[in-house]
């Protein structure tokens, strides 16, 4: 057996690229993230105030939904329903959030790969980028810093802000903030439907397009509710058909009841959607899931496509306009500025899960506290933890497709690294506990 | 200037700060990046470089092999960030340590993440040629509330339940404040969280600091092991 490891560039956090090619030159690949960080432990005795800032730094592009998540597991143990203000303050904080990660992995991960296709710059990165085509490059940067403005004016920094507490948020918006939201927000309407347009357009220059195609029926995990008040702040989870039909709905609790976890290789583990009939469904999560429970345009209209990996993209990119759409309902409604934004709690011991929709799809987060408020065990299921089995049953399909039109090997892996960066996977997320 | 930026055991918070500041177009015009796996497709780093930047704490044998075989191509390192700067959070079933315990560091950008005012800070100082000077004052120098304290410092609250209308230590709510380094305008309590020390230490050793600082404190023994738990958060070396 011959080995080759490569480092996989332009993914969040440290991962590999494993080449295996057996004794009759068959090749395999695996993505590999060979690192663990414990953080679960690290929270174990900790007063629960100071949970939310801490699991924050589970990961610099999503610590909102970390945060979020906590927040919410807590508050269910505790029985503190925050304040519709807080809640809104928050939604708001974590769409920023999304578009925030969405438009970083577009502008620098995704879209030297689509442009390499189209022009075919010096180099496969933003810089290439930037150089072809300044205009564009600004264009896409400033959409990045919009997100940022708005969660530095809400949490006093764009990562790992500073404002969800147990109970709601830690201060009301000004009026002055508020208008200042709304202002910044507005102003990037037009960009959002730009940069949907610039990557459908460049999507069609990508060559071979339909041999990114997957033909596996997968599950699809969500967690927010369609005709709830706050839409998207979520609660309840979700599971769709690959057809995008509600087939389970149930409280975060029960996961367990409906989701297995295997262990898998790589510390890593399958997830599962396990049937009544006792059916295995691999599960995938993110822009995509949602896009396929909220009918988009893109879901519609891309038919067949819509199991096409770069497709993944567009998704990514029409949830941005979501959100920079859903921020300024939020910003309208007269009582986002209202004071009350904290409820109060008391300890009290027991153990519940909470769930949000994060950048990349269903984040639970499960705790168990003692009537001190301290925590005594945590779980945190991340989506990049949900989808590895799946992104791992992509590869090996394209690998399947690739080899049969005869590519050479780095061409082959360039073309599957490309598929995993439109999946954006979360390696520090992904890597958060030894005990995966 | 050949840059390259180094990221160990972290979360890409350090990273996607800078790259989402208003200064990064500024960077990729003064300097060359000869490596940034986030953003890059270079492998290795071949060449000498004039700066590396390192963010994450190291944490096993590969990043330890790693650092020190980009500190030997590069002209100057400065650590980027909490983990790098202090090794990160630590639980006791950890190993991970900052990279100055590794290799010879140059200069230090502290903070979870640093904040916008100091990137912008570092890179200006990197072009300039001139040296990055971190603030020698404290958080509360650049607090909104002047602490009258009174010694000992009694603490009987570990976190405020709502937003502080005077010093938190004079709320007798727990603020790393008074041993942490200025430099991020008291975001935190701005924000109404107390201060958790993510800048360092105004002094040179952190742990120092926090030992001197907690012999100032009266703490009833119920918050005993909060209270040590929220100080070690992003401690420079154990205490005690």
């Amino acid at each position: 057996m011959e080995k080759n490891v490569r480092l996989m560039t332009r993914v969040e956090g440290h991962s590999e690229i494993i080449t295996y090619r057996d004794r009759k030159k068959r090749l395999s690949i695996e993505f590999s993230m060979p690192m663990f960080r414990d953080i679960e432990n690290f929270l174990v005795g900790r007063r629960i105030e100071d949970v939310p800032r801490t699991v924050a730094r589970i990961c610099g592009l999503c610590p909102v939904s970390h945060e979020l998540a906590c927040c919410k597991a807590l508050e269910s143990i505790l029985h503190v329903e925050p304040p519709r203000t807080a809640k809104m303050l928050r939604l708001l904080m974590l769409l920023a959030e999304l578009m925030r990660s969405h438009l970083i992995n577009f502008a620098f991960m995704t879209l030297p790969d689509l442009y390499s296709f189209a022009i075919s710059p010096k180099r496969t990165d933003i810089i290439g980028v930037s150089e072809l085509n300044p205009k564009e490059f600004r264009k896409v940067l400033s959409l990045v810093q919009t997100a940022d403005e708005i969660l530095n004016i809400l949490g006093g920094r764009a990562v790992h802000p500073v404002y969800p507490v147990v109970g709601g948020v830690a201060k009301p918006l000004s009026k002055e903030d508020r208008d200042e939201l709304h202002r910044i927000v507005e102003g990037a309407v037009k960009s959002s439907s730009w940069i949907l347009s610039l990557c459908n357009k460049l999507l069609k220059d990508v060559e071979d397009l339909k041999a990114f195609n997957l033909s596996n029926r997968f599950h699809y995990l969500t967690s927010f509710e369609m005709n709830e008040d706050l839409y998207f702040y979520g609660g309840d989870m979700k599971i769709a058909s690959d057809q995008g039909k509600i087939v389970e709905d149930f409280k975060p609790n029960n996961f367990s009841s409906y989701i297995k976890n295997i262990k898998w290789s790589g510390g890593q583990f399958k997830f599962l959607h396990s049937t009544n009939r006792g059916i295995e469904h691999p599960l995938m999560t993110g822009p995509q899931a949602r896009a396929m429970v909220r009918k988009t345009e893109v879901f519609r209209e891309s038919g067949v496509d819509s199991k096409n990996i770069l497709f993944l993209n567009l998704f990514r990119l029409e949830e941005v306009s979501f959100c920079i759409y859903r921020c300024l309902g939020l910003l309208e409604d007269s009582q986002i500025t209202s004071s009350d934004v904290q409820a109060n709690f008391s300890y009290a011991e027991g153990s519940n899960c909470g769930a949000v929709e994060a950048p990349r799809g269903t984040l639970i987060h499960q705790y168990r506290i003692n009537s001190r408020g301290e925590i005594e065990s945590a779980r945190i299921i991340t989506p990049t933890n949900v989808k590895a089995y799946g992104i791992g049953i992509a590869i090996s399909e394209l690998l399947k497709t690739f080899s049969e039109m005869n590519l050479p090997e780095n061409d082959v892996v360039e073309k599957i690294k490309m598929a995993i960066r439109s999946f954006d996977p979360c390696i520090s997320c992904a890597t958060h506990t030894k005990n995966q | 200037m050949e840059l390259a930026y180094i990221q160990l055991r972290g979360c890409s918070g350090c990273a996607s700060s800078i790259l989402s500041s208003p200064i990064f177009p500024s960077l990729l015009k003064m300097a060359n990046i000869r490596y940034f796996p986030l953003i890059t497709d270079f492998f290795s780093i071949i060449d000498p470089l004039d700066l590396a930047l390192v963010d994450g704490a190291v944490s096993n044998k590969s990043q330890r092999d790693f650092l020190v075989g980009v500190r030997s191509k590069a002209e100057k390192v400065i650590a980027i960030g909490a983990c790098a700067c202090f090794g990160g959070f630590k639980s006791r079933s950890e190993t991970a340590s900052r990279i100055s315990d590794i290799v010879k560091v140059d200069n230090i950008l502290p903070g979870c993440p640093p904040s916008r005012k100091q990137i912008g800070e570092m890179f200006s100082s990197i072009l300039t040629g001139e040296e990055l000077k971190l603030s020698e004052k404290n958080v509360c120098s650049e607090c909104k509330f002047t602490p009258k304290l009174n010694y000992p410092i009694v603490i009987e609250e570990f976190f405020p339940r709502k937003m502080p209308e005077k010093c938190l230590l004079e709320e007798k709510t727990l603020c790393l404040g008074p041993i942490t380094r200025a430099g991020c305008d008291a975001l935190c309590i701005k924000q109404g969280f107390p201060c958790e020390g993510c800048n360092g230490s105004c002094k040179q050793v952190f742990s120092a600091a926090l030992t001197e600082f907690l012999s100032l404190l009266e703490i009833p023994p119920k918050l005993e092991s909060q209270v040590k738990k929220f100080c070690l958060k992003f401690q420079d070396q154990p205490v005690i």
